[in-house]
Protein backbone atom coordinates (compact mmCIF):
# COMPACT_ATOMS: atom_id res chain seq x y z
CA UNK A 1 0.00 0.00 0.00
CA UNK A 2 1.34 3.46 -0.86
CA UNK A 3 1.57 6.05 1.89
CA UNK A 4 -1.07 8.78 1.93
CA UNK A 5 0.80 10.62 4.67
CA UNK A 6 4.50 10.70 5.38
CA UNK A 7 6.05 12.49 8.31
CA UNK A 8 9.82 12.90 8.50
CA UNK A 9 11.80 14.13 11.51
CA UNK A 10 8.94 16.26 12.75
CA UNK A 11 9.65 18.36 15.86
CA UNK A 12 7.85 21.05 17.78
CA UNK A 13 9.43 23.06 20.53
CA UNK A 14 7.62 25.54 22.80
CA UNK A 15 10.40 27.63 24.37
CA UNK A 16 12.39 25.06 26.42
CA UNK A 17 9.82 22.29 26.09
CA UNK A 18 9.97 19.82 23.23
CA UNK A 19 6.46 18.51 22.61
CA UNK A 20 7.32 16.44 19.53
CA UNK A 21 10.83 15.20 18.97
CA UNK A 22 12.14 13.94 15.63
CA UNK A 23 8.98 11.98 14.86
CA UNK A 24 8.74 9.98 11.63
CA UNK A 25 5.93 7.72 10.47
CA UNK A 26 3.89 6.93 7.41
CA UNK A 27 0.22 6.13 7.02
CA UNK A 28 -0.74 3.62 4.31
CA UNK A 29 -3.62 4.63 2.04
CA UNK A 30 -6.91 3.01 3.01
CA UNK A 31 -5.79 2.03 6.50
CA UNK A 32 -7.15 2.88 9.92
CA UNK A 33 -4.12 4.19 11.72
CA UNK A 34 -4.21 4.27 15.52
CA UNK A 35 -2.24 7.01 17.20
CA UNK A 36 -1.56 6.33 20.86
CA UNK A 37 0.23 7.95 23.75
CA UNK A 38 -0.21 9.06 27.33
CA UNK A 39 -1.62 12.50 28.12
CA UNK A 40 1.01 15.03 27.09
CA UNK A 41 2.81 12.53 24.85
CA UNK A 42 2.51 14.88 21.87
CA UNK A 43 -0.45 13.34 20.00
CA UNK A 44 -2.54 16.49 19.77
CA UNK A 45 0.48 18.62 18.89
CA UNK A 46 1.33 16.22 16.07
CA UNK A 47 -2.25 16.19 14.82
CA UNK A 48 -2.37 19.99 14.91
CA UNK A 49 0.81 20.12 12.84
CA UNK A 50 -0.77 17.74 10.31
CA UNK A 51 -3.68 20.18 10.05
CA UNK A 52 -1.50 23.33 9.88
CA UNK A 53 -2.86 24.62 13.19
CA UNK A 54 0.68 24.60 14.60
CA UNK A 55 3.89 25.33 12.71
CA UNK A 56 6.51 22.60 13.04
CA UNK A 57 9.91 23.66 14.41
CA UNK A 58 11.52 21.14 12.08
CA UNK A 59 10.64 18.28 9.77
CA UNK A 60 8.51 17.56 6.72
CA UNK A 61 4.92 16.52 6.23
CA UNK A 62 3.85 15.09 2.90
CA UNK A 63 0.19 14.29 2.16
CA UNK A 64 -1.09 12.80 -1.08
CA UNK A 65 2.50 13.07 -2.35
CA UNK A 66 2.56 16.85 -1.84
CA UNK A 67 4.57 18.81 0.74
CA UNK A 68 1.95 20.20 3.13
CA UNK A 69 3.62 23.57 3.75
CA UNK A 70 3.66 24.50 0.07
CA UNK A 71 0.31 22.92 -0.88
CA UNK A 72 -1.87 23.65 2.14
CA UNK A 73 -4.98 24.60 0.18
CA UNK A 74 -4.89 21.61 -2.17
CA UNK A 75 -4.05 19.13 0.59
CA UNK A 76 -6.62 20.34 3.13
CA UNK A 77 -9.34 20.24 0.46
CA UNK A 78 -9.05 16.48 0.74
CA UNK A 79 -8.82 16.18 4.52
CA UNK A 80 -11.52 16.14 7.19
CA UNK A 81 -10.78 16.47 10.89
CA UNK A 82 -12.07 16.55 14.42
CA UNK A 83 -9.61 18.15 16.83
CA UNK A 84 -10.42 17.44 20.47
CA UNK A 85 -13.77 18.51 21.88
CA UNK A 86 -15.73 20.54 19.31
CA UNK A 87 -18.36 22.86 20.76
CA UNK A 88 -19.53 24.23 17.40
CA UNK A 89 -21.85 27.22 16.97
CA UNK A 90 -24.55 26.87 19.62
CA UNK A 91 -26.91 29.29 17.88
CA UNK A 92 -26.90 27.42 14.54
CA UNK A 93 -28.55 24.12 13.65
CA UNK A 94 -26.95 20.98 12.26
CA UNK A 95 -27.82 21.64 8.64
CA UNK A 96 -26.45 25.20 8.82
CA UNK A 97 -23.16 23.85 10.17
CA UNK A 98 -22.81 21.52 7.23
CA UNK A 99 -23.60 24.31 4.76
CA UNK A 100 -20.91 26.49 6.36
CA UNK A 101 -18.22 23.83 6.36
CA UNK A 102 -19.11 22.74 2.83
CA UNK A 103 -18.70 26.32 1.59
CA UNK A 104 -15.38 26.60 3.39
CA UNK A 105 -14.31 23.60 1.35
CA UNK A 106 -15.56 25.38 -1.80
CA UNK A 107 -18.41 22.94 -2.41
CA UNK A 108 -22.19 23.41 -2.35
CA UNK A 109 -23.93 20.09 -1.84
CA UNK A 110 -27.73 19.94 -1.91
CA UNK A 111 -29.67 19.86 1.35
CA UNK A 112 -30.66 16.29 0.46
CA UNK A 113 -26.99 15.27 0.39
CA UNK A 114 -26.34 17.07 3.66
CA UNK A 115 -29.32 15.39 5.34
CA UNK A 116 -28.04 12.02 4.15
CA UNK A 117 -24.72 12.82 5.77
CA UNK A 118 -26.46 13.76 9.03
CA UNK A 119 -28.34 10.50 8.78
CA UNK A 120 -25.08 8.62 8.34
CA UNK A 121 -23.72 10.00 11.64
CA UNK A 122 -27.01 9.39 13.46
CA UNK A 123 -28.43 12.93 13.51
CA UNK A 124 -31.05 12.40 10.84
CA UNK A 125 -34.02 13.75 12.77
CA UNK A 126 -32.23 16.60 14.57
CA UNK A 127 -30.90 18.61 11.63
CA UNK A 128 -33.09 21.64 12.40
CA UNK A 129 -32.39 21.75 16.15
CA UNK A 130 -30.02 24.36 17.52
CA UNK A 131 -26.67 22.89 18.52
CA UNK A 132 -27.04 24.55 21.94
CA UNK A 133 -29.71 21.93 22.65
CA UNK A 134 -27.50 18.99 21.55
CA UNK A 135 -25.80 16.62 24.00
CA UNK A 136 -22.00 16.33 23.84
CA UNK A 137 -22.38 13.07 21.95
CA UNK A 138 -24.61 14.71 19.33
CA UNK A 139 -22.10 17.53 18.92
CA UNK A 140 -19.38 14.96 18.38
CA UNK A 141 -21.49 13.32 15.68
CA UNK A 142 -22.13 16.68 14.04
CA UNK A 143 -18.41 17.48 14.15
CA UNK A 144 -17.81 14.20 12.34
CA UNK A 145 -20.39 15.15 9.72
CA UNK A 146 -18.63 18.51 9.29
CA UNK A 147 -15.35 16.63 8.80
CA UNK A 148 -16.97 14.41 6.18
CA UNK A 149 -18.84 17.13 4.29
CA UNK A 150 -16.12 17.54 1.64
CA UNK A 151 -15.94 13.74 1.16
CA UNK A 152 -12.23 13.65 2.11
CA UNK A 153 -9.85 10.79 1.37
CA UNK A 154 -8.10 11.32 4.69
CA UNK A 155 -9.90 11.70 8.03
CA UNK A 156 -7.98 12.80 11.12
CA UNK A 157 -9.91 12.16 14.31
CA UNK A 158 -8.47 13.35 17.61
CA UNK A 159 -10.34 11.66 20.47
CA UNK A 160 -13.55 11.22 18.43
CA UNK A 161 -15.26 9.21 21.19
CA UNK A 162 -14.86 11.94 23.84
CA UNK A 163 -18.17 12.55 25.55
CA UNK A 164 -19.94 9.66 23.85
CA UNK A 165 -22.01 7.15 25.79
CA UNK A 166 -21.37 3.39 25.25
CA UNK A 167 -23.91 3.27 22.41
CA UNK A 168 -22.29 6.35 20.85
CA UNK A 169 -18.85 4.75 21.10
CA UNK A 170 -20.13 1.60 19.43
CA UNK A 171 -21.83 3.67 16.69
CA UNK A 172 -18.63 5.67 16.11
CA UNK A 173 -16.64 2.44 15.82
CA UNK A 174 -19.08 1.06 13.24
CA UNK A 175 -18.97 4.34 11.34
CA UNK A 176 -15.17 4.36 11.24
CA UNK A 177 -15.15 0.78 9.97
CA UNK A 178 -17.81 1.65 7.40
CA UNK A 179 -15.88 4.69 6.16
CA UNK A 180 -12.70 2.68 5.91
CA UNK A 181 -14.01 -0.56 4.44
CA UNK A 182 -16.95 0.65 2.35
CA UNK A 183 -15.69 4.05 1.25
CA UNK A 184 -11.95 3.38 1.23
CA UNK A 185 -11.05 6.37 3.38
CA UNK A 186 -7.81 6.54 5.27
CA UNK A 187 -8.42 7.32 8.94
CA UNK A 188 -5.95 8.47 11.55
CA UNK A 189 -7.49 8.09 14.97
CA UNK A 190 -6.11 9.15 18.28
CA UNK A 191 -7.81 7.86 21.40
CA UNK A 192 -7.30 7.00 25.02
CA UNK A 193 -9.62 4.04 24.58
CA UNK A 194 -7.08 1.43 23.60
CA UNK A 195 -9.71 -1.28 23.27
CA UNK A 196 -11.48 0.87 20.67
CA UNK A 197 -8.27 1.36 18.70
CA UNK A 198 -7.64 -2.37 18.90
CA UNK A 199 -11.03 -3.05 17.34
CA UNK A 200 -10.61 -0.71 14.37
CA UNK A 201 -6.92 -0.06 13.64
CA UNK A 202 -4.81 -1.84 11.04
CA UNK A 203 -1.63 -0.02 12.02
CA UNK A 204 -0.60 1.61 15.29
CA UNK A 205 1.88 4.31 16.26
CA UNK A 206 2.78 4.71 19.93
CA UNK A 207 4.57 7.85 21.08
CA UNK A 208 5.85 8.91 24.47
CA UNK A 209 7.33 12.27 25.48
CA UNK A 210 7.17 13.35 21.87
CA UNK A 211 9.23 10.44 20.56
CA UNK A 212 8.18 7.40 18.61
CA UNK A 213 8.19 4.23 20.68
CA UNK A 214 6.99 1.95 17.93
CA UNK A 215 5.02 1.76 14.71
CA UNK A 216 3.63 -1.61 13.71
CA UNK A 217 0.67 -3.44 12.29
CA UNK A 218 -2.07 -4.42 14.72
CA UNK A 219 -1.43 -8.02 13.81
CA UNK A 220 2.21 -7.90 14.87
CA UNK A 221 1.29 -6.14 18.11
CA UNK A 222 -1.16 -8.91 18.94
CA UNK A 223 1.59 -11.45 18.41
CA UNK A 224 4.07 -9.53 20.56
CA UNK A 225 1.53 -8.88 23.29
CA UNK A 226 0.58 -12.53 23.39
CA UNK A 227 4.12 -13.31 24.49
CA UNK A 228 4.03 -10.85 27.39
CA UNK A 229 3.48 -12.07 30.93
CA UNK A 230 1.35 -8.99 31.47
CA UNK A 231 -1.15 -10.45 29.06
CA UNK A 232 -1.81 -13.37 31.38
CA UNK A 233 -2.84 -11.39 34.50
CA UNK A 234 -5.42 -10.21 34.81
CA UNK A 235 -7.04 -12.64 32.43
CA UNK A 236 -9.08 -10.31 30.21
CA UNK A 237 -6.56 -7.58 29.45
CA UNK A 238 -6.66 -6.41 25.86
CA UNK A 239 -3.65 -7.09 23.66
CA UNK A 240 -3.04 -3.46 22.71
CA UNK A 241 -3.48 -2.22 26.24
CA UNK A 242 -1.03 -4.82 27.49
CA UNK A 243 1.53 -3.90 24.91
CA UNK A 244 1.04 -0.16 25.36
CA UNK A 245 1.53 -0.41 29.12
CA UNK A 246 4.62 -2.55 28.73
CA UNK A 247 6.12 0.02 26.33
CA UNK A 248 5.28 3.07 28.44
CA UNK A 249 6.57 1.39 31.60
CA UNK A 250 3.30 1.08 33.56
CA UNK B 1 -13.97 34.20 -4.72
CA UNK B 2 -13.13 32.29 -1.55
CA UNK B 3 -12.89 35.54 0.40
CA UNK B 4 -16.49 36.46 -0.42
CA UNK B 5 -17.68 32.97 0.53
CA UNK B 6 -15.94 33.33 3.90
CA UNK B 7 -17.35 36.84 4.29
CA UNK B 8 -20.89 35.55 3.61
CA UNK B 9 -20.36 32.86 6.25
CA UNK B 10 -19.07 35.40 8.77
CA UNK B 11 -22.01 37.71 8.14
CA UNK B 12 -24.40 34.79 8.47
CA UNK B 13 -22.87 33.91 11.84
CA UNK B 14 -22.87 37.53 13.08
CA UNK B 15 -26.53 38.08 12.25
CA UNK B 16 -27.68 34.72 13.61
CA UNK B 17 -26.36 35.55 17.08
CA UNK B 18 -28.84 37.14 19.47
CA UNK B 19 -25.98 39.23 20.95
CA UNK B 20 -25.71 41.18 17.70
CA UNK B 21 -29.14 42.68 18.10
CA UNK B 22 -28.51 43.93 21.64
CA UNK B 23 -26.64 46.88 20.11
CA UNK B 24 -29.49 47.68 17.70
CA UNK B 25 -32.02 47.52 20.55
CA UNK B 26 -29.84 49.64 22.87
CA UNK B 27 -29.33 52.35 20.26
CA UNK B 28 -33.02 52.54 19.40
CA UNK B 29 -33.96 52.79 23.07
CA UNK B 30 -31.36 55.48 23.90
CA UNK B 31 -32.35 57.61 20.91
CA UNK B 32 -36.04 57.34 21.72
CA UNK B 33 -35.34 58.35 25.33
CA UNK B 34 -33.29 61.36 24.20
CA UNK B 35 -36.02 62.40 21.76
CA UNK B 36 -38.64 62.03 24.46
CA UNK B 37 -36.53 64.12 26.88
CA UNK B 38 -36.06 66.85 24.28
CA UNK B 39 -39.74 66.86 23.43
CA UNK B 40 -40.59 67.39 27.10
CA UNK B 41 -37.63 69.48 28.31
CA UNK B 42 -36.04 70.78 25.12
CA UNK B 43 -35.37 74.33 26.31
CA UNK B 44 -33.66 73.15 29.49
CA UNK B 45 -31.55 70.84 27.40
CA UNK B 46 -30.44 73.69 25.13
CA UNK B 47 -29.61 75.78 28.21
CA UNK B 48 -27.54 72.91 29.55
CA UNK B 49 -25.43 73.03 26.39
CA UNK B 50 -25.28 76.80 26.16
CA UNK B 51 -25.07 77.79 29.81
CA UNK B 52 -21.76 79.63 29.47
CA UNK B 53 -22.90 81.43 26.34
CA UNK B 54 -26.12 83.04 27.56
CA UNK B 55 -24.18 86.16 28.49
CA UNK B 56 -22.62 86.37 25.02
CA UNK B 57 -25.81 86.22 22.98
CA UNK B 58 -29.51 85.54 23.37
CA UNK B 59 -30.50 81.96 22.69
CA UNK B 60 -33.32 81.62 20.10
CA UNK B 61 -34.94 78.50 21.61
CA UNK B 62 -37.89 78.28 19.22
CA UNK B 63 -35.80 77.96 16.09
CA UNK B 64 -33.05 75.80 17.54
CA UNK B 65 -35.03 72.77 18.64
CA UNK B 66 -35.66 70.97 15.35
CA UNK B 67 -34.93 67.53 13.91
CA UNK B 68 -31.42 68.41 12.72
CA UNK B 69 -30.42 69.88 16.09
CA UNK B 70 -31.79 66.83 17.92
CA UNK B 71 -29.85 64.52 15.58
CA UNK B 72 -26.58 66.37 16.26
CA UNK B 73 -27.33 66.23 20.00
CA UNK B 74 -27.99 62.49 19.78
CA UNK B 75 -24.72 61.94 17.92
CA UNK B 76 -22.82 63.98 20.55
CA UNK B 77 -24.30 61.92 23.34
CA UNK B 78 -24.12 58.37 22.00
CA UNK B 79 -21.30 58.16 19.46
CA UNK B 80 -18.68 58.09 22.21
CA UNK B 81 -20.33 54.98 23.66
CA UNK B 82 -20.80 53.05 20.43
CA UNK B 83 -17.19 51.68 20.47
CA UNK B 84 -18.34 49.39 23.30
CA UNK B 85 -21.10 47.98 21.09
CA UNK B 86 -18.65 47.51 18.24
CA UNK B 87 -16.12 45.80 20.53
CA UNK B 88 -18.85 43.41 21.71
CA UNK B 89 -19.02 41.92 18.23
CA UNK B 90 -15.53 42.48 16.79
CA UNK B 91 -13.73 41.41 19.98
CA UNK B 92 -15.57 38.11 19.83
CA UNK B 93 -14.74 37.42 16.19
CA UNK B 94 -11.55 35.41 16.72
CA UNK B 95 -11.22 35.04 20.49
CA UNK B 96 -14.84 33.87 20.88
CA UNK B 97 -14.29 31.17 18.28
CA UNK B 98 -11.00 30.19 19.92
CA UNK B 99 -12.87 29.76 23.19
CA UNK B 100 -15.66 27.68 21.68
CA UNK B 101 -13.30 25.47 19.69
CA UNK B 102 -14.74 26.45 16.32
CA UNK B 103 -11.64 28.42 15.31
CA UNK B 104 -9.57 25.27 14.93
CA UNK B 105 -12.33 23.72 12.81
CA UNK B 106 -12.27 26.78 10.53
CA UNK B 107 -8.48 26.78 10.41
CA UNK B 108 -8.35 23.16 9.21
CA UNK B 109 -10.36 24.07 6.12
CA UNK B 110 -8.72 25.19 2.87
CA UNK B 111 -9.06 28.88 3.66
CA UNK B 112 -5.98 31.03 4.23
CA UNK B 113 -5.60 32.74 7.55
CA UNK B 114 -5.34 36.08 5.75
CA UNK B 115 -8.74 35.46 4.13
CA UNK B 116 -10.18 34.48 7.50
CA UNK B 117 -8.99 37.64 9.31
CA UNK B 118 -9.98 39.89 6.40
CA UNK B 119 -13.43 38.30 6.23
CA UNK B 120 -13.92 38.76 9.97
CA UNK B 121 -12.81 42.38 9.71
CA UNK B 122 -15.08 42.99 6.72
CA UNK B 123 -18.02 41.40 8.55
CA UNK B 124 -17.36 43.71 11.52
CA UNK B 125 -17.26 46.68 9.13
CA UNK B 126 -20.62 45.67 7.64
CA UNK B 127 -22.01 45.40 11.17
CA UNK B 128 -20.72 48.93 11.97
CA UNK B 129 -22.27 50.36 8.81
CA UNK B 130 -25.63 48.72 9.50
CA UNK B 131 -25.50 49.96 13.09
CA UNK B 132 -24.90 53.51 11.85
CA UNK B 133 -27.68 53.25 9.27
CA UNK B 134 -29.96 52.10 12.05
CA UNK B 135 -28.79 55.04 14.16
CA UNK B 136 -29.37 57.41 11.23
CA UNK B 137 -32.87 56.05 10.78
CA UNK B 138 -33.80 56.78 14.39
CA UNK B 139 -31.66 59.87 15.06
CA UNK B 140 -32.17 61.75 11.79
CA UNK B 141 -35.36 60.46 10.19
CA UNK B 142 -37.08 59.93 13.55
CA UNK B 143 -36.08 63.37 14.85
CA UNK B 144 -37.24 65.09 11.66
CA UNK B 145 -40.60 63.36 11.98
CA UNK B 146 -40.90 64.35 15.65
CA UNK B 147 -39.42 67.85 15.60
CA UNK B 148 -39.63 68.98 11.98
CA UNK B 149 -36.92 70.62 9.86
CA UNK B 150 -35.33 74.04 10.25
CA UNK B 151 -31.92 75.65 10.04
CA UNK B 152 -29.30 73.93 12.17
CA UNK B 153 -27.66 75.83 15.01
CA UNK B 154 -24.41 74.41 16.34
CA UNK B 155 -22.55 75.79 19.36
CA UNK B 156 -18.76 75.70 19.37
CA UNK B 157 -17.11 77.19 22.45
CA UNK B 158 -18.14 80.88 22.28
CA UNK B 159 -19.11 80.71 18.63
CA UNK B 160 -22.42 80.00 16.94
CA UNK B 161 -22.69 78.22 13.59
CA UNK B 162 -25.96 78.55 11.69
CA UNK B 163 -26.44 76.24 8.72
CA UNK B 164 -29.35 76.55 6.33
CA UNK B 165 -31.68 73.51 6.26
CA UNK B 166 -30.90 73.20 2.53
CA UNK B 167 -27.21 72.80 3.38
CA UNK B 168 -27.54 70.22 6.14
CA UNK B 169 -28.35 66.76 4.74
CA UNK B 170 -25.00 66.22 3.00
CA UNK B 171 -23.28 67.14 6.26
CA UNK B 172 -25.13 64.36 8.07
CA UNK B 173 -24.24 61.89 5.34
CA UNK B 174 -20.58 62.95 5.60
CA UNK B 175 -20.67 62.85 9.42
CA UNK B 176 -22.12 59.32 9.43
CA UNK B 177 -19.51 58.26 6.85
CA UNK B 178 -16.78 59.71 9.07
CA UNK B 179 -18.24 58.02 12.16
CA UNK B 180 -18.18 54.76 10.18
CA UNK B 181 -14.45 55.25 9.54
CA UNK B 182 -13.88 55.80 13.26
CA UNK B 183 -15.93 52.81 14.37
CA UNK B 184 -14.43 50.52 11.73
CA UNK B 185 -11.05 51.50 13.18
CA UNK B 186 -12.34 50.41 16.60
CA UNK B 187 -13.47 47.12 15.06
CA UNK B 188 -9.96 46.65 13.62
CA UNK B 189 -8.44 47.29 17.05
CA UNK B 190 -10.79 44.75 18.65
CA UNK B 191 -9.95 42.14 16.04
CA UNK B 192 -6.23 42.72 16.58
CA UNK B 193 -6.65 42.22 20.34
CA UNK B 194 -8.90 39.24 19.64
CA UNK B 195 -6.03 37.47 17.83
CA UNK B 196 -4.04 37.32 21.07
CA UNK B 197 -6.87 36.18 23.35
CA UNK B 198 -8.52 32.85 24.07
CA UNK B 199 -11.87 34.28 25.16
CA UNK B 200 -13.82 37.30 24.00
CA UNK B 201 -14.04 39.16 27.31
CA UNK B 202 -10.36 40.18 27.21
CA UNK B 203 -10.40 41.99 23.84
CA UNK B 204 -13.78 43.61 24.54
CA UNK B 205 -12.61 45.02 27.88
CA UNK B 206 -9.17 45.92 26.50
CA UNK B 207 -10.70 47.84 23.57
CA UNK B 208 -12.95 49.83 25.85
CA UNK B 209 -10.08 50.52 28.29
CA UNK B 210 -7.84 51.78 25.48
CA UNK B 211 -10.57 54.13 24.24
CA UNK B 212 -11.19 55.38 27.80
CA UNK B 213 -7.47 55.95 28.50
CA UNK B 214 -6.90 57.99 25.33
CA UNK B 215 -10.15 59.91 25.82
CA UNK B 216 -9.04 60.89 29.34
CA UNK B 217 -5.62 61.98 28.05
CA UNK B 218 -7.43 64.11 25.48
CA UNK B 219 -9.81 65.64 28.02
CA UNK B 220 -6.99 66.54 30.42
CA UNK B 221 -5.90 69.22 27.92
CA UNK B 222 -2.43 69.49 29.46
CA UNK B 223 0.49 70.50 27.20
CA UNK B 224 2.50 67.35 27.83
CA UNK B 225 -0.21 65.26 26.16
CA UNK B 226 -1.58 67.98 23.85
CA UNK B 227 1.79 68.26 22.12
CA UNK B 228 2.81 64.61 22.07
CA UNK B 229 0.11 61.95 22.18
CA UNK B 230 -3.15 63.75 21.41
CA UNK B 231 -2.34 64.92 17.84
CA UNK B 232 -1.88 61.26 16.86
CA UNK B 233 -4.32 59.61 19.26
CA UNK B 234 -7.17 57.95 17.40
CA UNK B 235 -9.68 59.15 19.98
CA UNK B 236 -8.86 62.74 18.98
CA UNK B 237 -9.64 62.02 15.34
CA UNK B 238 -12.68 59.83 16.04
CA UNK B 239 -14.56 63.01 16.90
CA UNK B 240 -13.70 64.55 13.54
CA UNK B 241 -17.31 64.10 12.37
CA UNK B 242 -18.18 67.26 14.32
CA UNK B 243 -16.10 69.22 11.80
CA UNK B 244 -18.82 68.84 9.16
CA UNK B 245 -21.08 71.04 11.30
CA UNK B 246 -18.55 73.88 11.75
CA UNK B 247 -18.87 76.23 8.79
CA UNK B 248 -16.74 78.95 7.25
CA UNK B 249 -18.03 82.53 7.46
CA UNK B 250 -17.56 85.78 5.59
CA UNK B 251 -15.91 88.78 7.26
CA UNK B 252 -19.44 89.91 8.19
CA UNK B 253 -20.04 86.67 10.05
CA UNK B 254 -22.41 85.22 7.44
CA UNK B 255 -22.25 81.48 6.85
CA UNK B 256 -20.81 80.45 3.48
CA UNK B 257 -23.13 77.71 2.15
CA UNK B 258 -21.46 74.34 1.54
CA UNK B 259 -18.36 75.35 3.45
CA UNK B 260 -16.42 73.56 6.14
CA UNK B 261 -14.41 75.52 8.68
CA UNK B 262 -11.31 73.33 8.54
CA UNK B 263 -11.46 70.81 5.67
CA UNK B 264 -7.74 70.02 5.89
CA UNK B 265 -8.10 68.89 9.51
CA UNK B 266 -11.01 66.64 8.48
CA UNK B 267 -9.01 65.04 5.68
CA UNK B 268 -6.05 64.58 8.04
CA UNK B 269 -8.28 62.96 10.67
CA UNK B 270 -9.82 60.66 8.07
CA UNK B 271 -6.42 59.60 6.78
CA UNK B 272 -5.13 58.97 10.31
CA UNK B 273 -8.15 56.77 11.06
CA UNK B 274 -7.63 54.83 7.82
CA UNK B 275 -3.94 54.50 8.69
CA UNK B 276 -4.75 53.09 12.13
CA UNK B 277 -7.26 50.69 10.60
CA UNK B 278 -4.74 49.44 8.05
CA UNK B 279 -2.06 49.08 10.74
CA UNK B 280 -4.37 47.16 13.10
CA UNK B 281 -5.68 44.83 10.40
CA UNK B 282 -2.18 44.30 8.95
CA UNK B 283 -0.77 43.50 12.38
CA UNK B 284 -3.70 41.17 13.11
CA UNK B 285 -3.08 39.29 9.86
CA UNK B 286 0.67 39.08 10.51
CA UNK B 287 0.17 37.85 14.08
CA UNK B 288 -2.56 35.37 13.16
CA UNK B 289 -0.57 33.90 10.30
CA UNK B 290 2.27 33.09 12.69
CA UNK B 291 0.08 32.00 15.55
CA UNK B 292 0.00 28.42 16.78
CA UNK B 293 -3.65 27.57 17.38
CA UNK B 294 -3.53 25.77 20.71
CA UNK B 295 -7.05 26.50 21.96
Amino acid sequence: MSAILEVKALSKRFADFTAVDDLSFSVPAGSVYGFLGQNGAGKSTTIRMLLTLIRPSAGEITMFGLPLAANRHQVLSNVGAIVEKPDLYKYLNGLEHLRIFARLSAIRPSDKTLKELLNLVGLGTRYSGRVGTYSQGMRQRLALACALVNDPDLLILDEPTNGLDPQGIADMRQLILHLSREQGKTIIISSHLLSEIEMVADQVLIIDKGKKLMEASMQSIVQKAAALELQQQPAHRYFLEAYFLSLTGQ
Amino acid sequence: MMFFDVLRIELFKVFRRPRTFIAFGAIAMIILLIQFALKVNGNEFILFFTDSQTDTFEIPFAGILNGYFVCVAVLHIILVHVPLLVALIAGDMIAGEANSGTLRMLATKPVTRTELVLAKFAASAVYVILLLLWMALFALVGSLLLFGANDLVVFKETDLHIISHTDVVWRFVAAFFFAALALIMIAALSILLSVFAENSLGPIVATVCIVIIFTILQQLKVPVFEQTINPWSFTTHMLGWKGFFYVDKTADGITIPGSIENPIALVKSGLILIGYTAAFVGTAIGAYRKKDILS
